[in-house]
């Protein structure tokens, strides 16, 4: 018995010590590894070559002028806001979300949640631009060209820039999301405005330094012609817009006379040349995204420009408003049906006719089967303007009306005024010059990134404007001051524990 | 004929790796001694952390094999008692999840005339593997020579490191991401099987076999579930509380005299609102389940037939929330009431279920509060049952046949339940529940 016993034991003790080493010789690694997906790249080798790193950014440009989102399209900040304002007016028969933007009525619940379209894609290309600026400056980035890495640098921080820009002008105070890590971002209160618009001119300062003085290519080492990558004057155009925002007056006047000086590279465009291609002699253009569609020029030339069958629930849901009609002068060339506005006459029904009139600045949207993957861009002839010299006038103007250079102010109010075939005018006190300003602001500007209502936001009209324009607009409804600021989205509030609604929502 | 282009092609591989021994010994039929132990590797988490180990051990004693167990309990023809505990793991996530990884990001027509890429997933090297422990404990008895058998078992099994898609605010650039959660989630279970076999005979074998189980579930703790998205009741993420678990209000009828819903405040005085406070938790797992199989066979005859059973509360959509509207509310495309939206209230003194009709928003009290789950879809259903009749062989063989068989079989015929929405087993308004069949048919073997 005992033997037997012992036998077993042994057996036992045997048969553990082979399963034991085993395990210790058969947990090879070697067979549970996979290389990425073949349509994939991992992100530790997208940033160790010059193609892929650029290809990063030039990804991002695609998809800000391709999907619709903030920056192309009928949910485009430049659209919506131009319905909030008093510029566009939504089609009666067009979706709730217009017609609650239009009506000013925006609600973060139920059926018609509205006002909430432009946070979730603006903290999306955060994340992307925040990637590129942690892979870059990763050990991994030290095998790019150096000019290239600069570049690329100076790119992701513009952009940065330019997101955060415009979510704190159309929400207030959001979270300052600063690195990729969720954990982190997750937990993210609201900081206070001043923060966030700090972190904006770090940015662009360093954007500043970064990024070339030539409009580069697709391999960063090469100029080109087209102005569809961010350069050093686009860094300082858009500091001097933060400027102005900020009231830094003198440091606003100082960027955009950095841009407006260089006549080599930018000068006034005439009307009907000021929103084409760069190639084609707009040397208005700052920065541009060039279009990707298929047979098509720009988006916004297909959704501005009313057809002969009317306004409508699809592609053309807007068009101007009276508002903005009776603004223009009598002899503003701007307003001349065919330079940046047009009209149509359709049918409403058997009986009746209608008149409306659109936003003409892109004027190319009939179907050209010549633009396509084999001709590129050779065959568009209008790209979207992101930045242009018009409005570095106008900044500067402002600037120095507020510093209390009046006669050079003045000059600068004229540059646009005349290239719209209107004379000089001469306001010499601050408070007309600056109203002035702000007009010329509307009938330059209109329809464009969404000027008119960040501008009425910023010197303190937009109660005044809107409490006359918004009932007129909802059928009499009153127009309500939190109004100005849209909703976060509850499913946000819901998720991050820190952040809180804006008044009023 | 056109070209075909291949728009996008995707690819996905997934390896998996294990070594597993297990040991068993047997000691003099009575003692039992199970070890197993293994290591498995899977592809779908970072480097640090693609193997892990599990392993379990399980006991068992026939006590009936004891000589003095026999002596003074013979009624019992056979008696196990056994317990186990072990541990595994779970991979069950995408591939890839732990990479960071870039995707093409180009229009039809190039930017530049160049590639571009944009950022797909990031980066998470903690994922690693979720492992659940469980142990288990359990008794068989048989008696009268096996003739009546009875099993019990009790099980707690608790997972921790819980593989989540775990949903992110936009502010953080994405909807969500898969993450080891460290939320600790129990379920315990009684199980009882009794089978019997009531009648065996060279004519007539009958047997009948009933299980019960009881189920709980809960999340026993989640460390730090203040600073994630699940801190807020609506996920159904609470502590000490089964996994979708509701947190509503609890409901005040209709009221008598003006016909509006109420709900209860936190001092027990009925009201339009003010006051009420989300402070009912409503669990939506069943209290127990269980079935009661038959089998009768006689001669060429045999009867098999199951019934299920569950108690259950279940959800009164048709009466306070048809599924995407408020019942009474018309919408484009769906139109149809059911019934019970006649029982409203209409004057004063009226005791109703359904709030007075208006052409203004009405409240939507009963879809936050208690009522909304309060029914009873408790039900037992007659599952199947199959009756066939094999033609015996003396019938047969003059038409040289070698086997024919006649068979009915049904499924879901019959349904016992206080349930008045659609169906108990689904309890959906726009979904098929299981349906009733009926299958009559042959077999005939030439």
């Amino acid at each position: 018995m005992n033997r037997l016993i012992q036998k077993n034991i042994l057996t036992l003790s045997v048969v553990l010590i082979i399963m034991i080493f085993a395990f210790c010789i058969f947990s090879c690694r070697k067979l549970v590894n996979i290389a990425p997906p073949s349509y994939q790249i991992a992100d530790n080798n997208v940033y160790s070559s010059d193609a892929t790193a650029i290809a990063v950014l030039t990804g991002m440009y695609t998809s800000m002028n391709s999907s619709a989102g903030p920056f192309t399209g009928t949910k485009s900040i430049h659209l919506l806001a131009g319905l909030g304002a008093d510029e566009l007016i939504a089609y009666s028969g067009s979706v709730a979300v217009l017609q609650s933007y239009y009506q000013n009525s925006l609600t973060p619940f139920g059926a018609s949640m509205s006002g909430t379209e432009h946070w979730s894609p603006l903290y999306n290309y955060l994340l992307k631009s925040n990637a590129v600026i942690e892979g870059l400056t990763s050990t991994e980035a030290n095998a790019l060209t150096p000019a290239v890495k600069q570049q690329l640098l100076g790119e992701a921080k513009f952009m940065r820039a330019f997101f955060y820009f415009y979510l704190i002008n159309l929400f207030g105070d959001v979270p300052l999301a600063l690195t990729t890590d969720p954990k982190i971002n997750a937990l993210l209160g609201r900081a206070p405005l001043e923060q966030v618009y700090e972190q904006i001119i770090n940015d662009l300062n360093d954007a500043k330094e970064l990024l070339s003085s030539n409009f580069l290519d697709a391999t960063l080492l090469k100029t080109s012609v087209e102005r569809v990558r961010p350069t050093k004057f686009a860094a300082e155009a858009f500091l001097a817009r933060v400027y102005l925002y900020t009231g830094e007056w003198a440091k606003a006047e100082e960027e955009a006379t950095e841009v407006i000086s260089n006549t080599a590279l930018f000068n006034l465009s005439s009307l009907n040349n000021a929103f084409l291609k760069a190639s084609l002699g707009n040397k208005e253009a700052i920065w541009q995204l060039q279009p990707t569609t298929l047979f098509f020029n720009t988006q916004e030339a297909i959704n501005f420009i009313i057809p002969q069958t009317g306004p409508n629930n699809g592609s053309q849901p807007v068009y101007l408003s009276r508002q903005i009609l009776k603004s223009f002068e009598a002899g503003d060339n701007r307003a001349k049906y065919g330079n940046w506005v047009d009209t149509t006459i359709y049918k409403v029904n058997a009986t009746t006719q209608d008149t409306v009139s659109y936003v003409n600045k892109y004027k190319l949207n009939v179907r050209d089967t010549t633009i396509n993957a084999s001709t590129g861009t050779a065959k568009m002839k209008e790209f979207l303007m992101m930045l242009r010299l018009g409005e570095q006038y106008l900044i500067r103007a402002e600037a120095r009306a507020h510093l209390g250079k009046i006669p050079e102010a003045q000059s600068d109010l004229n540059t646009t005024r005349a290239r719209a075939g209107l004379p000089g005018i001469t306001p010499t006190d601050k408070t007309s010059l600056l109203a002035a300003i702000l007009k010329e602001k509307q009938v330059e500007l209109f329809c464009e990134s969404g000027h008119r209502w960040l501008d009425l936001k910023r010197t303190g009209n937009i109660n005044a404007v809107m409490s006359l324009v918004t009932p007129l607009k909802a059928n009499g409804a009153p127009w309500q001051l939190y109004q100005a600021f849209y909703p976060l989205p509850q499913s946000d509030l819901d998720k991050a524990p820190n952040l809180v609604q804006n008044l009023g929502y | 004929a056109k070209t075909v282009t291949v728009n996008q092609a995707t690819t996905s591989a997934y390896k998996y790796n294990a070594l597993y021994g297990r040991l068993n010994y047997i000691g003099n039929e009575k003692y039992i001694l199970n070890l197993t132990a293994r290591r498995d590797g899977s592809s779908r988490f970072g480097d640090a952390n693609k193997f892990h180990n599990f392993w379990g051990v399980g006991i068992g004693w026939i006590f009936t094999k004891e000589s003095w167990i026999k002596n003074s309990f013979a009624f019992i023809s056979f008696g196990k008692i056994r317990g186990s505990y072990g541990t595994t793991g779970n991979d069950g996530i995408g591939e890839y999840s732990y990479l960071g990884l870039y995707a093409n990001s180009n229009g039809p027509i190039p930017y530049q005339n160049a590639a571009g890429l944009a950022l797909f997933s990031l980066s998470n090297p903690y994922l690693q593997w979720e492992e659940t422990r469980k142990w288990q404990g359990g008794m068989d008895l048989g008696f009268i020579n096996d003739r009546i058998v009875i099993n019990v078992t009790y099980a707690r099994n608790r997972s921790s490191n819980q593989l989540a898609s775990y949903q992110l605010p936009s502010i953080t650039g994405r909807n969500g991401i898969t993450q080891n959660l460290p939320a600790t989630i129990q379920n315990t279970s009684w199980e009882f099987t009794l089978n019997t076999t009531n009648i065996k005979n060279s004519r007539v074998k009958w047997t009948t076999s009933v299980n019960l189980t009881i189920p709980r579930n809960k999340l026993v703790n989640f460390p730090n579930i203040e600073l994630t998205p699940y801190t807020n009741p609506i996920n159904g993420v609470i502590v000490g509380q089964p996994l979708g678990t509701l947190v509503v209000y609890p409901y005040g009828g209709v009221d008598i005299a003006t016909g509006k819903y109420l709900l209860i405040d936190s001092i027990g005085n009925s009201t339009i609102g003010p006051g009420a406070v989300k402070n009912v938790f409503l669990s939506t797992f069943s209290n127990f389940y269980g079935g009661l199989q038959n089998t009768l066979s006689y001669k060429g005859f045999q009867l098999d037939f199951l019934f299920q059973f569950v108690r259950q509360k279940g959800s009164r959509q048709m009466y306070y929330y048809n599924e995407s509207l408020n019942p009474g509310q018309f919408s484009n495309g769906v139109g149809n009431q059911p019934v019970t939206v006649l029982d409203r209230w209409q004057k004063p003194g009226d005791i109703a279920t359904v709030t007075l009709y208006t052409t203004k928003s009405i409240s939507v009290f009963p879809i936050f509060s208690d009522v909304l789950y309060s029914y009873d879809a408790s039900y037992i259903r007659l599952k199947n049952i199959s009756l066939s009749w094999q033609l015996p062989s003396n019938w047969l063989s003059p038409i040289s046949l070698q086997n024919a068989r006649v068979y009915f079989q049904g499924q879901n015929l019959a349904t016992i339940s206080k349930f008045s929405g659609l169906d108990p087993e689904s309890q959906s308004v726009n979904s098929l529940p299981p349906l009733q069949m009926w299958t009559v048919g042959t077999q005939i073997d030439f």
